[in-house]
Formats: structure tokens, C-alpha cells, sequence
């Protein structure tokens, strides 16, 4: 994963509540074995109409928005189902961050895998983002390492898990880090009782 | 005297292997499907990595496989790579697969449960959201993104920053027609699809101990529609006996051990949680989704809401696309709602208590013309007891399709996609906007209550029909 | 866009070309309705035979079992002893890939000269499920006193369970996914009281998970009989491995011969097999004689099975439309050259693209 410092861009504001991960990535692309090439895919049925052509009035769609880096959406994003899946299409098509009020546990944690910087902001602060983001020209930054976000008449700090933090910050392979606990993991499971399951029983 | 402990916080602290924050947990139980575990394998490969603990480790398919025609093989190209590639797998990494022969194949969570693979106490993950089901027996469940699923094949260890707890006291008995379906939807009306977030769901009180394990498996399974990490049932004396004798449950000595374990499990007396919620159990109704999220729902005997009725302009505005999406307009009796299919099935749904309840409804009466029913039981295992128990004719000669095991309409992955503009009754877990079929209208409901609208070709209240 | 990765054994004799054109039309149906075909060419027949004693080795197998599908044109030479190539390389294939199924659609198209007079097209539209593992195949019997006054030759049948069961479960299942849905089973229980009671006992057994699909019984002989004076009887006909060969090849000649005539090795969970099922005919390698429809038939049956069920249809309808408009089907007979015959075919898939497909 590449490290996460600071972020800057234009916007795409999405002002609906609880956008669940089928309207983020629909399961007939969950067939793919691939990790990449599902940004053409993103909110693919608000996106495209039933013929398959891509939607000219659904917001992504729209040339002024090509290149936007920050997703600006309502709370409770990417409820549903625990495809990772979504948090790749959301980077695939080409954001980078995405700034919502709240964001459901699962897809928070996945994106924090992948690298798509998840902010959460007090809902009357992403309100206001959401008018600056009405223009399609309008510059937000995001900086990981001060905690904060700068647009147009806008300055907030948000929260975000010092764990989390350092990760984006360092680009750290999960699994690696994981490996240097190897011995407390091996004499945890030395500990672990006789009865639990297993599968050649 | 040792300080007064939840359920959540005995599972949690027995699986810390680094007590920081988040912390590392051991995994118990990895269970795998054939949609989010082929990346992980080949990240997994890729690293020159192999998977740590394949005895630990079980598979099945379940999401993209189809529920009839079987022997002809899987026809749809992508589907049947990913089968194939979790089969190649599998077999690199020694892992136990039921594939789409086995008897024991069916949707994961109604597979491990059934397998006694899901004990108490466990720590249990899985790459799907539903995985929250297995905490009915008194395990942490929770579901997993493919990254994750990766960390865990490489070191059977996860990381989890700690959640805070909610207790969602039920007390009361469930009335005569309300099932335990419709008790997670009240649940759900409650707290909203947001309610849970951040948080593990402790169901307690009279009405849940009331329950059987299958009923449980509902309610926790839906706990992700909560918002939930997960959610989670002490384990009792109904537990143990349906563990007891299942395959992979421990015997002998092992058993007796297993069961004083168990047994310390429950709440200690003076435990706190972070929240907690209070539902009057005798106070619900049969209810029905009417939008696009499971929170969208009234009871049977209601009406469409009006998008008035919300006084947040974001949940207005919610409701009124949802309303447009579902082509349902505010005032409307939902007795009054056709409807075109019936799916009888899903993890949340689709056990032999499910198929039971739906058979006395059917039984004797015939599917409405206008209806397209479809009867998918949960696993193989489910379904051969279901045809041994003589339900399965009651549903053919009603006139329902009588499939194999699988995810199936749930999410329409396999060819079991709903039309669009098709409205179905549907015994699963989500009504997103198409999730059963692009443009598909979801209405989410019991088993008894979608048999009954197989009949009628509407929604009706259940509890109006004699059932001896 | 889908890919999928074709094994390709043109082999000897008119394999080659009747592949080549096979191949061209695919590769048109591939641009029409976006996929993409990776070919792996194997050198397997007579001719290698004869250059280098090899039938099948280790790693063609692997080669086979890694591809999502066979295409196949024919083996044969006059200078490789009987049975070598068919066993070491067909028989062997099938076995070692598990084919259990040998899927042969008998279909007369509108306009095609067969040789049943007075028949409506529409009336010859049927496929047979060949048992493709054992039965009389197993190649287990003996000779006693070979040679002698007294020889006594024995061939044994042998049909288990496990193998009637799975491919009677594969006819029932494609009998429901058609809009007849009717099987017919072929054998001869009067006679082959053991091995046809078995077939019969087990398709009773699995028709009953079957309330849709209208079954029916014939004899294998009644059978060939209604072939040729009542095809409308058939829809899906399931039969064993000796009884499939015989009726396959009836259909084959009703449907307008070798010319057209079709066929797939199947392994519903693995790797199938396609081709004409026509042999090298010697006499017209080289010549452009050769009538590609059936090898072109074969790889619309090879789409179909790999999930591409359009494009297939439109190959075979294609297929249809050619072969109705030729004055003969026969090898030099059909009043122009093989490599014309498939430009026609590829022209029409080409044609029949949906408009503004994009995948």
C-alpha cells in the first residue's frame, strides 16, 4: 500500500444517507477474481441505465467531475455487505478520500487496507462541504498527519485511530507486521484447550 | 472477586493474543466461500505464503452457485472460475471444502451451526457480513473484508480495535404468528440501520432464552442491519443440546470440558454495557419492508408510510426515492400489495424450522397463478430432512420450485435473479435497491408470512389464518 | 471482456482445415459478442504417432486439463494400426478428463437434403446423452481357446451406479432446461436383463425428483425404427455408451451426415471436448473440399457450454441458415470451397452482433 499523507482536490458530493456497498459495487461484479478494474463499475446501477450506457444525470458521470479526488457523502456510508469490493471501486475510479459523518464499521476497515482515507465529520460540517462541493472546481485538502480539512471558508479537525494513522502514514504491509508477534501468536495457540474444533476432527 | 464481565468481554479477552489497541485476536474458526477468498489465496501465493492453520480452516460455495440443473455444471463462466479456483485452493492449502457434491454443501452459516463446527465461545470470521449469525450460540462472529480474510489464512490472527456493547433487552413472549424475523425488524425499526455501529449486540431477556438456536441464528444474523460488528446470544441449556452429538462437536472428556466452559460464559450479574435498548416482545407484529433499507418497515396491518411522517430532511428525502424505486405510494395498505415472487431461503432464513413453518402455512393450498415461488433450503443437509419430513412435497404440490442449497435470490449472484420492476417476497436479510436484480423490489418478511403471500399473491397477516 | 483459453488439436487428415474455419468463425463471434479466445495448439494424431511413437504424454494431458475447452478435429492415418490413436488418445482423453458425457444434438435444418423423405425440419431437433465411460467400453472380456475350433470370446458390459446415475442426472437436468422437457431412455431391458435393469431402475429412481420432465421408455431397436419414420418422438434421449454410438450415427445421417453432424465429450464440472464427429476422410485432405459445418457446430456447442449461450446460438443458427442453402452437404458436393463455406458463417455471426453491444 502506498502511504497516506495529505490529500488534495476537487470533489463529488453524494447527499444520501445510508449508501449501502451493493449501490457502491452490485454483485454481479463480485464474480471477478481480479483486485483491480472495478472502477468502471462504480455505483454502477445509479450510474448507467438499464441498456447498459452510462447515466448522463448521475453525478459521476458528469466531465467536470472526472479527476475528483474526495468523496463527500451522507452518513452511515457503505452499510451492508463486507465486500472489499467497494473500497477498491471507490479508489479505482480515482478518489482517494472519502468524508462522511459516519462510516459503517466493515467498509471503514476495509478501506483502511486499500488506503482510501476515510474522515468522519460532525454531519452540520459535512453539510457545509457538501454546498462548497456544489461547485465542481472547488479544492478540498486533506492533511492525515495535522488531522485536518481545509476548503473554501472551511477548517475542521477530525478524529482518526492513532493505529490506523500511523499505517496510511507508513504504507505497512498488514501481514508483515503481524509476523513480528509470530511468538506470542504461537504460545497463544500452544495454550488454546484440546476440545476446540478442528476440521479433521 | 474478580470484576463483573459480559458475555462479549469474557470471548474477547480469552482470544487477545496482543492486548493493545486494536488489539489481536485468535481466530477459532475461518470460514471461507468461493466470492471473497480468491484474491486473498492469490495475495496469499503471491507473498509466498501458505496458510497458517488449514485445520481450522473450512470452505464451501454458496454466493454464485445454482440452485437447479446442477449436474449440468456451472454455466455461468465467472462463477464457476471462482468455484474452481477456491477447489484449487483448497486443495494447495490441505483446507476442508464442502464443494457443490458434498452433502454437507450450503450457505456458510447455516453449515457451520448445522456441522457443530460453531460453538460457544469462539472467535469466529468469515468474508461475509452475516457472519454475525454464529454469535446465536455465544461466539464473537464478525464479518471480514478479503484483505482480512488474507491476514487470517497467513496467521489465524486478526486485528480488531475494541467495540463498545449494547444490550437489547427483549422481554415478554413473542405473540402466536410473530416470528423471530419479525422480532430483529422490530429491533431494527428501533435502533436504525445505524444504531448498532461501533458496537456488539448482546440479546437478552426472556424472549430470547425462549427462543430456539434457529431463531437466534435470525436475530443475530440481522445484527449487521443494526449496524452492528456483531451480535450475540448467551449460550444455555438449548444451546448445548443442539451442539451436542453434531460432527465436528467436541465427545467424551472433551465434551464435559467444553460444557463447564460454556457454561461460565453468560453476563456475570453487574456487568454493564455501554447501551442499552428495551423491546416489549408481546407488543410485535408480523411486518414487511416497505423501502430499500431494513429499517423501511410497518407492520402487516399498516400503510405505506408518507415521507412526511420523517422529520429529517435526509431520511425524508430517503424515503421519498425509496417509495419511487419500490413504485409504492404513501397510504397504501401493504394488504393491498401484489406481489410476483416468493423466496423461501437465505442464511437468515433458510433452516428446517424455517421450511416447517412455511409447509404449515402452504400445506394443502395452492401458489397463487400470478406467483412465481421458490423454495431454496439453506443447506443439503436441511433440504434431505426437509424431503425426509415430507415438506418438500408439500411445497411442489402447492406449486413452489423446490431448489438445491445456496445464497440464491438473497443477492441474485446465481441465475436466480428477480426481474426488474418484479416485486418478491422475500425471506432474506436486505431490500437495497437491486440486490435481488437490478431494479428488483424487495419486501422482506417472515417464512410463514411469504408463504402466505405465495398463496394469496399479496401480503396478509398470518396470524388471521387458521392453522391447526 | 471474458477470455477463455482453447485447447486446439487440428490433427490429421482434414482436421486442420475444418479447424481453421472453426476457428474463424469463433473468432467472429468473438468480436460480435466480446469475448476473447486464447488458443494452445497440441500436436496430437497419426502423423505425430508415426514421426515420434507418441499418442498422449503427460504433459498434452496437462496442457488438455488446463484449457477451459478442447476443439478437436479428427485423428486417423492409414499407416497407424487399428485402435492405436482411439484408444491411446480419444479414449484415453475422455477417461483421464473424466467426460462422462457425450452430448450429440441431431438437428435437420430447413433446406438441408437428408435423406428421410417427407419429413418437416422442425420435427428432427434432438439430443442424445451418451454414457461416455463404460458400458462395453471398458475394453474388459476374454478369449478362451483363441484361435481353436472351441474359441470361446467374451466382452463384458459393466455399468455402475455411479456412472448410469450421473449421466442420467445430466439428461434429466438438460430435458428440464428445454421447453419440451421430455426424456426418452434407450436400452434393452428384454435382453440385458442386468445392465438395462439397472438403467431402467435408476431413471425411474431420478425421474421422481423430476415431476416436470415427461419421461418415456424405447428399446434400442423401436428406437432406430422411430428415428426414421417418427423423429418428433425425441426431444433428449438418454442411452448407454455401445446403444449412443449406433443411434448417434442414425442421427448423424438423418440430420444430413458426416458434413454437419456435431458432437461434445462433456465433464460438466472440468474440461470438454468438442468436435465433428466425422473422421481425417483422407481422400480430400488438402483439396478444400471438405465441409467445415460440423467442426463450426461443434465450436457454437463449445460457446454454449463455456457460458456464452448467445453467441453459440447465433453460430448455430448461422450454421442453419448456410447449410439450407447449399446444394449438398457432401465433401466436394456443397458447390464451393470449404474456407468459402466458413467466410459465409462468419459473415452472418458478424451480422448478427447486437446493436451497440458494449461489454
Amino acid at each position: 500500500m502506498n502511504p497516506v499523507r495529505a490529500i488534495t482536490g476537487t470533489m463529488v458530493p453524494l447527499d444520501r444517507a445510508d449508501v449501502d456497498t451493493d449501490q457502491i459495487i452490485p454483485q454481479q461484479f463480485l464474480k471477478r477474481i481480479e483486485r483491480d478494474g472495478y472502477g468502471d463499475f462504480l455505483f454502477y446501477n445509479w450510474a448507467h441505465t438499464d441498456d447498459g450506457t452510462p447515466s448522463s444525470d448521475f453525478i459521476i458521470n458528469s466531465p467536470d467531475r472526472r479527476g475528483a479526488k474526495v468523496l463527500v457523502a451522507g452518513p452511515n456510508f457503505g452499510c451492508g455487505s463486507s465486500r472489499e469490493h467497494a473500497p477498491w471501486a471507490i479508489q479505482q475510479w480515482g478518489f482517494d478520500a472519502v468524508i462522511t459523518p459516519s462510516a459503517a464499521d466493515i467498509f471503514r476497515n476495509n478501506s483502511s487496507f486499500t488506503g482510501l482515507l476515510i474522515v468522519e465529520l460532525p454531519a452540520e460540517a459535512v453539510g457545509r462541504l457538501m454546498d462548497v462541493a456544489a461547485d465542481p472546481a472547488a479544492v478540498v485538502t486533506i492533511d492525515l498527519e495535522t488531522q485536518t480539512v481545509a476548503a473554501d471558508g472551511i477548517e475542521e479537525h477530525f478524529d482518526f485511530d492513532p493505529t490506523a494513522k500511523e499505517r496510511l502514514l507508513q504504507g505497512l504491509d498488514g501481514i508483515g507486521v503481524t509476523m513480528t508477534h509470530d511468538d506470542v501468536i504461537a504460545s497463544h495457540e500452544a495454550s488454546r484447550p484440546s476440545w476446540l474444533p478442528t476440521s479433521v476432527g | 472477586m474478580s470484576t463483573p464481565r459480559t458475555l462479549f468481554e469474557k470471548v474477547w479477552d480469552s482470544h487477545v493474543v496482543v492486548d493493545s489497541d486494536p488489539a489481536l485476536l485468535y481466530v477459532d474458526l475461518h470460514l471461507v466461500h468461493e466470492v471473497t477468498s480468491p484474491q486473498a489465496f492469490a495475495g496469499l501465493t503471491a507473498s509466498g505464503r501458505t496458510v497458517r492453520r488449514p485445520d481450522l480452516t473450512v470452505a464451501t460455495v454458496d454466493h454464485g452457485i445454482p440452485t437447479t440443473g446442477r449436474s449440468l455444471g456451472i454455466r455461468d463462466p465467472l462463477s464457476k472460475k471462482q468455484v474452481d479456483a477456491l477447489i484449487q485452493n483448497c486443495r494447495d492449502q490441505g483446507i476442508t471444502m464442502f464443494g457443490i457434491d458434498d452433502p454437507r454443501q450450503g450457505i456458510v452459516h447455516v453449515v457451520g451451526p448445522e456441522q457443530g463446527l460453531t460453538q460457544p465461545g469462539l472467535l469466529i470470521v468469515c468474508g461475509d457480513s452475516h457472519t454475525s449469525t454464529h454469535g446465536a450460540f455465544g461466539a464473537l462472529a464478525f464479518g471480514i473484508g478479503t484483505t482480512e480474510v488474507e491476514h487470517v489464512l497467513a496467521t489465524q490472527t486478526i486485528w480488531q480495535a475494541r467495540p463498545q456493547t449494547m444490550a437489547v433487552e427483549v422481554e415478554g413472549t413473542l405473540p402466536w404468528g410473530v416470528a423471530a424475523k419479525d422480532l430483529i425488524l422490530g429491533i431494527i425499526a428501533q435502533i436504525g440501520v445505524s444504531g448498532g455501529t461501533r458496537h456488539v449486540i448482546e440479546y437478552r431477556g426472556q424472549a430470547i432464552r425462549d427462543l430456539s438456536m434457529e431463531q437466534r441464528m435470525t436475530i443475530c444474523n440481522m445484527s449487521i442491519e443494526g449496524g452492528a460488528r456483531a451480535g450475540m446470544i448467551a449460550p444455555d441449556e438449548t444451546t448445548i443440546r443442539y451442539v451436542e452429538g453434531r460432527p465436528f462437536a467436541p465427545k467424551g472428556t472433551d465434551w464435559d470440558a467444553a460444557v463447564a466452559a460454556w457454561e461460565s460464559l453468560a453476563t456475570d450479574p453487574g456487568a454493564g454495557f455501554d447501551k442499552v435498548e428495551v423491546l416489549d416482545a408481546g407488543a410485535l407484529v408480523p411486518h414487511v419492508s416497505w423501502g430499500v433499507n431494513p429499517a423501511q418497515t410497518v407492520p402487516v396491518t399498516g400503510h405505506v408510510p408518507s415521507p412526511d411522517s420523517y422529520s429529517d430532511p435526509q431520511q425524508r428525502e430517503a424515503a421519498v426515492r425509496a417509495l419511487e424505486y419500490m413504485a409504492l405510494r404513501p397510504g397504501t395498505a401493504i394488504a393491498d400489495i401484489n406481489i410476483d415472487h416468493v423466496f423461501l431461503g437465505s442464511c437468515t432464513n433458510g433452516r428446517i424450522e424455517d421450511l416447517r413453518a412455511a409447509a404449515k402455512v402452504v400445506e394443502g393450498r395452492k401458489v397463487d397463478d400470478r406467483v412465481n415461488a421458490v423454495v431454496v433450503p439453506g443447506s443439503m443437509q436441511v433440504k434431505a430432512q426437509a424431503e425426509a419430513e415430507g415438506l418438500s412435497d408439500i411445497f411442489e404440490r402447492a406449486g413452489f420450485s423446490w431448489r438445491d442449497a445456496g445464497c440464491s435470490s438473497c443477492l441474485a449472484m446465481n441465475p436466480d435473479v428477480i426481474p426488474s420492476g418484479d416485486r418478491c417476497a422475500s425471506t432474506s436479510n436486505r431490500n437495497y435497491e437491486g440486490r435481488q436484480g437490478r431494479g428488483a423490489r424487495t419486501h422482506l418478511v417472515s417464512p410463514a408470512m411469504a408463504a402466505a403471500a405465495a398463496v394469496s399473491g399479496h401480503f396478509v397477516d398470518v396470524r388471521e389464518w387458521q392453522l391447526s | 471482456m471474458s477470455s477463455y483459453s482453447i485447447a486446439r488439436v487440428p490433427g490429421d487428415g482434414t482436421g486442420p482445415e475444418v479447424v481453421q474455419e472453426a476457428v474463424k468463425v469463433l473468432d467472429a463471434a468473438g468480436e460480435a459478442y466480446g469475448f476473447e479466445l486464447d488458443y494452445t495448439d497440441l500436436d496430437l494424431g497419426g502423423e505425430r504417432y508415426l514421426r515420434t511413437q507418441e499418442t498422449l504424454t503427460g504433459s498434452d494431458l496437462e496442457a488438455l486439463g488446463n484449457a477451459d475447452a478442447i476443439l478437436f478435429g479428427a485423428v486417423g492415418h492409414p499407416d497407424v494400426p487399428p485402435g492405436v490413436l482411439e484408444q491411446e488418445i480419444l479414449l484415453r482423453m475422455r477417461r483421464e478428463l473424466d467426460q462422462f458425457v457425450n452430448l450429440r444434438p441431431v438437428k435437420l435444418h430447413p433446406g438441408v437434403n437428408g435423406p428421410l423423405r417427407d419429413v418437416d425440419p422442425a420435427d428432427v431437433d434432438f439430443v442424445v446423452v451418451r454414457e461416455n465411460s463404460e458400458g462395453l467400453y471398458v475394453g474388459q472380456g476374454e478369449f478362451t481357446a483363441k484361435g481353436s475350433p472351441f474359441e470361446v470370446a467374451v466382452q463384458l458390459s459393466v455399468n455402475s451406479r455411479f456412472g448410469v446415475e450421473r449421466c442420467i442426472r445430466y439428461a434429466f437436468d438438460l430435458a428440464a432446461s428445454r421447453p419440451r422437457r421430455h426424456l426418452t431412455m434407450c436400452a434393452k431391458t428384454n435382453v440385458l436383463t442386468y445392465a438395462s435393469d439397472l438403467w431402467a431402475r435408476v431413471f425411474e429412481e431420478v425421474g421422481a425428483e423430476y415431476p416436470d420432465v415427461e419421461t418415456a421408455y424405447a428399446h434400442i431397436d423401436a428406437a432406430c425404427l422411430w428415428l426414421v419414420e417418427d423423429p418428433s418422438r425425441f426431444d433428449v434421449i438418454v442411452t448407454d455408451n455401445m446403444f449412443g454410438d449406433i443411434i448417434t450415427d442414425l442421427g448423424a445421417a438423418v440430420q444430413g451426415g458426416m458434413g454437419i453432424a456435431s458432437g461434445a465429450n462433456v465433464n460438466p464440472n472440468g474440461v470438454s471436448m468438442f468436435e465433428p464427429i466425422g473422421g481425417t476422410a483422407p481422400g480430400f485432405e488438402g483439396t478444400g473440399l471438405i465441409n467445415p459445418l460440423a467442426a463450426i457446430g461443434a465450436g457454437a456447442m463449445m460457446m454454449d457450454l463455456l457460458g456464452e449461450p448467445k453467441a453459440g446460438a447465433a453460430i448455430e443458427s448461422a450454421v442453419g441458415e448456410v447449410a439450407g442453402a447449399l446444394p449438398s452437404l457432401r465433401a466436394g458436393q456443397m458447390g464451393i470451397s470449404t474456407a468459402e463455406v466458413g467466410d459465409r458463417v462468419a459473415g452472418l455471426v458478424a451480422e448478427s452482433a447486437p446493436a451497440g453491444a458494449a461489454r
